[in-house]
């Protein structure tokens, strides 16, 4: 709908600002690729050690996301009480590729990035335990509406320090009360630049040379 | 700036920034006029429609270049709508 404030309109005459609330937000971006790490966080893979599962969880190893399960801001994450008994949440921080590139160091890294988008890593841990005793993550974290990304992508210009920022997750729940989780970015975490690096190069992961296109993960 | 996929009113899929006020500038529309009006380019709406798309994956594998002329679009219509209010 047509704010009905804003005088200023395009060429074809359609609106140019619209009143958030008469706008639906979806997900910021459905990438090709989602390259996606665990351990980021020393604090969860300290808890990962504490989990029980019958391998490490290695810090900064890659695994895929299936972008089919990303959902918008707000949209609902749907419980499969038939797969699942025990689904868990986890805030984590996605870099927005903007150029295609392979063997680059990790100071050549930050020119690669366009943006920052925070995502909720929904896992199923009965699940993950089960797949964990062959060493993978697949299944638990890539079940639909599994991953809500956004509300919106911040371009990379606006975050000078990438290691210094404050992230929220609100969690409704039908029937318990709705559960904040915030959360800092700060010395502990893990460095995502030369993870960029060293972790997802094509050499190095095996993966063929279309794996660091512009507007993945 | 803050981008955002939006969903309009005739279920078009749109990308947009978040303006100071909070409303979302459509980056497309807003980078046809920053064509038109800054540039003086007769064919702006193709020109936009090529490296400011609707679609949010599109305009990142533009690079900075989409980055940048995105920019100037929510630049231009930030000011004319200043203008407009003035």
């Amino acid at each position: 709908m047509l704010d009905q404030a804003s005088p200023v309109l395009g060429v074809r005459g359609e609106p140019v600002f619209y009143a958030a609330e008469d706008v639906r937000l979806k997900a910021p971006i459905i990438p090709k690729k989602f390259f996606h790490t665990a351990g980021n966080f020393r604090e969860h893979h300290e808890e990962a050690t504490k989990a029980g599962f019958s391998h490490p969880v290695m810090p900064w190893i890659v695994f895929f996301q299936n972008v089919d399960a990303i959902i918008g801001h707000e949209e609902s994450v749907i419980y499969p009480e038939h797969l699942t008994q025990e689904l868990d949440y986890e805030l984590e921080l996605a870099v927005v590729l903007k150029k295609s590139g392979k063997h680059f160091s990790p100071e050549q890294a930050r020119s690669y990035v366009g943006g920052y988008v925070i995502f909720n890593d929904i896992t199923a841990r009965d699940i993950q335990r089960r797949e964990m005793k062959s060493g993978v993550f697949s299944f638990c974290k890539g079940i639909d509406t599994f991953c809500p990304l956004g509300p919106w992508i911040v371009t990379a210009d606006e975050i000078p320090d990438a290691h210094n920022l404050a992230m929220e997750l609100r969690v409704k729940r039908r029937g318990p009360p709705a559960v904040a989780l915030e959360q800092d970015v700060g010395e502990d975490s893990g460095d995502p630049f030369p993870l960029l690096a060293d972790g997802i190069q094509c050499g190095r992961c095996g993966f063929n040379r279309d794996s660091l296109r512009r507007g993945c993960f | 700036m803050r981008l955002v996929s939006f969903e309009n009113s005739v279920g078009q899929g749109r990308i947009g920034a978040v303006a100071p006020d909070g409303r979302i500038v459509d980056l497309n529309s807003a980078c046809v006029l920053y064509l038109r009006d800054v540039e003086g380019a007769e064919a702006c709406a193709r020109i936009s429609d090529a490296i400011v798309p609707a679609d949010m994956r599109g305009l990142f594998e533009g690079g900075d270049t989409s980055l940048e002329a995105a920019r100037k679009g929510l630049t231009t219509c930030s000011i004319k709508q200043a203008r407009c209010s003035e």
